[in-house]
């Protein structure tokens, strides 16, 4: 890290010596989501001190305008909601960044209208070792056997876990907390634990996508997909489904189980050691550690662990952050080969994205001590191969997800029976995307 | 609003008019025909196609988009939305306008202070006031949950019930709105001849008895114009919707207009935005109209 | 003015009426003095402890960051460049239409001025689609035209314009009709200084509802350097719903909120005074 550092530093130096006799730069414009964060990170250029993901990106960007003072990369910072309204809205208008930040779920919208150019070319041209992205994030911006993005990362659902309390309730050691192996040992501990703690095993927050994203995880693990015959028409009254579902209905009625109204909320309170387990995201990782830190260490022994195996096979729920290129975007040979550059930084630099909680995407570096030791991780290197995207043909998994988790809150709160639940998302989720041409 | 000038009515014919006098009118009704009748018309054709906005992709559909949109569950219920938040907003705006311009309507320097904090809040834009709003409305962290804890009844989190929200949100837009409705108002009771009042004085006439048989006939012209802006205003609701809720939980806050700006703009199918577009259009033609009908009525008494 | 009542000796009623509005005085300024000690507070600190936001200390660190990030001043700008010029506008193209409907009759007039005001019935919201799909096929976009144009040509302005214009006694014209003088000249010397009243109010109402104007500036401007306020500022939002920054987001609003404030508090007779004169006609 000292090393790394120090490299920073001298590129930095470099950079300012460069800059006085700069000619003009080449800007790459560079859309976003992630946030703003120049009031904490603008002029920030060590990359171990942010633990998030503005951070992170805000970092790798100063720095990268700092090594290299011929180009400025501009992030344009769009909010995360109608990020891709916007984005569609620039293409349509012709005002295309050179750069952008896109799930990998999105790309097929895309894709299929002609608006992204495939990368295997570029990527090769810019010196990125495309056999080293993991197979599932390459897999899922690949169509038609061209890759139309660079993956950036794993995003996956797992359990934030206070192994403290954990340990309390006999569940393991800190640092060291057991995990279910199935749903009747899951339903056993979560008693257990309330029994020992009084406090609930799990809290999840009252986010539709968040329920939508368990519920996935819930059914892969008991081998059944969300769309079985084809990509327009979801099934979610399948016994999987209904066995999923019903395991969290009974673990909330029983109180092991509970609601947060928002993400503060949870995380304050799973800080503070209001429950066991918080489900949630890789990218809270770096800001939970940051907050238990500044509340005093209520959260003893917070670790961050794969979702736990409850239904037979071992799987978990994914999504991926990718960079593309759009159409009409990085126009000249200057802009491209700036915007090029920048790709491979980014590639290059893949390990301090995994600061914020994400996995990388590089398999050489998921074995790397860089990655490895990164603290509060626990098994993290079983995640790739079990990490299962949504099938990149759906459409539009940002509006249907939703969708689903909307209805599953409304059952798991008690607002609608688990058949009528069902059947409405069905209904929503089937009616929109047979709208779709 | 009998008021609507008829044209012709009185004005002495000095001389007959002259084409270049046209110019008066011509840029206005360019800029109308353009940017409003136009796409009005673009949007009543557009909901008879499949429309996709960013492939530029549209095919003729026929009725389809409104076969789907009456069937369509989440737009009833932003239908039932859209209704019950215009019944829950618009009379605390009117009835607590009304009292605040009454008690307000004096030339002290308290009233002048309290007049600008009322309408001061109209000023910010809908993102400040929902920065504000959903900031106290913060379970645990916002003032609301920092009071109910403190009188002991324990935080709600009420943006994130779907029994809560809605009025949650009413609440957020009377406070934001409260404004105009005072200060038209006080403009109305203004125009009250004093002496009327005087004359009710001596008559030994009641304050109340003077408010229901002076004041508010006196200005029941006001006080329709003032709910018809108001019902016109508040069938649009977007803005603090989209920022507070998103249309949630459970869909409970979701408007009309929010519903026509997801599928529009977030779903990418902007024939099936059009569609429901227009039936706000019908919607707010009806309203409108009804409204007309009843103030010209009322007015008689 | 002062009709009902003096504040001394006041009847039961109108002292309950009284307290009423006091107390809802003090509901209307709670959100924002709230607002303004969490902006005056450390972002941890809030997170760590709800109830800090009730005590010291306090900072104005959430300010000094504000002004590290530059994009606050130019949504600002852009906001102020677009209400403004809107407002000028419409004021131009209500005045003129309104002068020419209630003074030149032309054949048709009654029916073109129905013509006119059936947009009344029109939602703004209700033609964004087509309107968006307008603008893109100009490549219009991310320009300040495409958010100050839409809206110029408002029914509301010609129907409050041309009520002004009509009652203003046509006498006041005559002198001037019979020295020949053109019609712009008359309108421009006469109708236009007597419309004042209702210029103000018609621009006051325009440049309000411009300035918070979200829904076309979020779908026409997606560029952040052509973001107005309220776009801008709903792009920080999304970050409410993490623990972090509340301080900072609500030192934000405060900063955003303030000039319109100030600028109110100094005009705000001028306000009160243009909506009395015209907007109950």
């Amino acid at each position: 890290m000292k090393r790394l550092k120090a490299l920073t530093m001298l590129g930095i130096v470099a950079g300012l010596l460069a800059t006085t006799g700069a000619q003009a730069q080449t800007e790459v414009r560079f859309a976003r989501f992630f946030g703003a964060c120049e009031a904490d990170f603008g002029t920030n250029l060590d990359p171990a001190l942010p633990s998030n993901e503005c951070g992170v990106i805000t970092t790798l960007t100063n720095i990268f305008n700092a090594e290299n003072p011929d180009i400025k990369v501009v992030p344009e910072i769009v909010e995360w909601g109608p990020y891709y309204e916007q984005l569609a809205g620039r293409i349509a208008t012709g005002d295309v960044p050179d750069i952008s930040v896109m799930h990998g779920d999105m790309l097929i919208n895309f894709v299929n209208r002609g608006l992204i150019e495939p990368l295997d070319a570029a990527l090769e041209e810019a010196g990125i070792d495309v056999n080293d992205i993991a197979e599932g994030p390459r897999e899922n911006v690949t169509v038609d056997g061209q890759i139309y993005a660079l993956p950036q990362d794993f995003v996956t659902w797992l359990w934030h876990t206070n192994s403290g309390l954990m340990a309390e309730a006999g569940l393991g050691e800190v640092n060291a907390p057991i995990y279910p192996t199935s749903a009747d040992e899951m339903l056993a501990q979560a008693r257990q634990f309330k029994e020992a703690t009084g406090k609930p095993y799990l809290a999840l927050t009252l986010d539709p996508t968040s329920a939508a994203r368990t519920l996935y995880t819930l059914m892969l693990q008991n081998g059944t997909p969300l769309f079985p015959e084809s990509t327009k028409v979801i099934d979610l009254h399948s016994d999987a489904a209904k066995a999923a579902i019903t395991l969290l209905k009974d673990m909330i009625d029983e109180g092991l189980l509970v609601f947060k109204p928002d993400w503060a909320t949870a995380f304050t309170d799973f800080s503070g050691g209001a429950s066991g387990n918080m489900l949630g995201g890789t990218w809270q990782i770096g800001d939970l550690v940051r907050l238990s830190e500044q509340t005093g260490g209520q959260l003893d022994g917070y670790v961050a662990h794969p979702f736990p195996t409850v239904f037979g096979e071992p799987a978990v729920w994914t999504s991926s952050h990718s960079w593309v290129m759009l159409k009409g975007g990085a126009g000249s040979p200057e802009k491209r080969a700036a915007s090029l550059k920048f790709l491979k930084f980014l590639f290059d630099h893949n390990i301090h994205w995994a600061r914020t909680g994400h996995l990388p995407m590089r398999t050489s570096l998921m074995t790397s001590p860089e990655f490895t030791s990164m603290p509060y991780r626990l098994d993290f290197a079983s995640v790739p191969p079990i990490a299962q995207h949504i099938p990149k043909d759906v459409l539009q998994q940002r509006i249907i997800m939703p969708f689903i988790g909307e209805e599953l809150l409304a059952i798991f709160q008690g607002q609608k029976s688990m058949d009528d639940g069902i059947a409405a998302a069905e209904e929503r989720v089937n009616t929109y995307l047979a709208r779709l041409r | 609003m009998s008021d609507t000038p008829r044209a012709g009515a009185r004005v002495p014919k000095l001389r007959t008019w002259h084409w270049p006098e046209l110019l008066f009118i011509a840029p206005f009704l360019i800029l109308y025909v353009t940017f409003l009748l136009f796409p009005m018309a673009w949007g009543f054709w557009m909901s008879f196609n499949y429309y996709d906005l960013f492939a530029g992709f549209s095919e003729y559909i026929g009725l389809e988009n409104y076969q789907q949109l009456f069937s369509d569950q989440i737009y009833r219920r932003a239908v039932i939305n859209t209704f019950l938040f215009v019944a829950i907003t618009v009379p605390p705006l009117v009835v607590l306008g009304l009292l605040i311009a009454l008690v307000l309507n004096r030339q002290t320097w308290w009233s002048a202070v309290l007049r600008t904090l009322f309408f001061g809040s109209t000023v910010l834009s809908v993102t400040i006031v929902t920065l504000i709003w959903r900031g106290v409305y913060l379970p645990q962290k916002g003032l609301l949950d920092n009071f109910l804890n403190a009188v002991g009844i324990g935080g709600i989190g009420i943006l994130q019930d779907p029994n809560l929200a809605l009025i949650g949100i009413a609440i957020t837009t009377v406070w934001w709105g409260i404004g105009l409705p005072m200060v038209l108002f006080l403009a109305a009771l203004q125009q009250v001849p004093g002496e009327i009042y005087e004359a009710a004085k001596l008559d030994n006439a009641s304050p109340w008895q003077t408010l229901w048989s002076i004041t508010i006939p006196s200005i029941w012209r006001t006080v329709v114009l003032v709910i018809i802006i108001q019902i016109i205003a508040h069938f649009q609701v977007f803005g603090q919707i989209n920022l507070m809720t998103g249309g949630g939980p459970n869909n409970s806050t979701r408007s009309m207009v929010q519903f026509i700006y997801e599928s529009g703009f977030r779903q990418w199918t902007a024939g099936f935005a059009s569609a429901a577009a227009q039936v706000l259009f019908v919607i707010m033609v009806i309203a409108a109209g009804l409204q007309f009908w009843a103030s010209r009525r009322k007015q008689e008494f | 003015m002062a009709a009902v009542g003096k504040s001394v000796g006041m009847p039961l009623g109108e002292r309950l009426a009284l307290i009423a509005v006091i107390l809802l005085a003090v509901l209307w300024l709670l959100p924002l003095m709230w607002v303004t000690a969490v902006s005056l507070k450390n972002n941890t600190e809030l997170v760590v402890n709800p109830g800090a936001v009730f005590t010291a200390p306090y900072t104005i660190q959430n300010y000094i960051d504000l002004t590290k990030t530059s994009a606050l001043g130019t949504w600002f700008r852009n906001s102020l460049i677009v209400s403004l010029s809107h407002t000028v506008l419409v004021l131009i193209v209500s005045c003129l239409a309104g002068y020419g409907f209630a003074r030149i009759e032309f054949p048709g007039r009654n029916a073109v001025f129905i013509f006119s005001l059936v947009g009344l019935a029109i939602p703004g919201q209700a033609i964004i689609v087509p309107l968006h799909s307008f603008f893109n096929a100009f490549d219009m976009h991310n320009t300040y035209a495409a958010l100050i144009i839409p809206g110029i040509a408002t029914p509301f302005g010609i129907f409050l314009m041309t009520a002004y214009f009509r009652a203003i006694p046509a006498e006041i014209e005559e002198a001037a009709r019979l020295d020949n003088a053109s019609r712009f000249k008359i309108f421009w010397t006469i109708a236009l200084p007597l419309a004042v009243p209702a210029m103000a109010t018609l621009g006051i109402f325009t440049f309000l509802g411009t300035w918070n104007d979200y829904l076309w500036p979020l779908i026409s401007a997606t560029r952040p350097e052509m973001y107005t306020l309220t776009v801008g500022l709903a792009a920080t939002q999304t970050n409410i719903d993490q623990s972090e920054g509340l301080g900072y987001l609500m030192a934000q609003s405060v900063f955003a909120g303030l000039p319109m404030l100030i600028l109110y508090i100094f005009f705000q007779k001028y306000v009160v005074r243009a909506v009395a004169g015209a907007a109950i006609r």
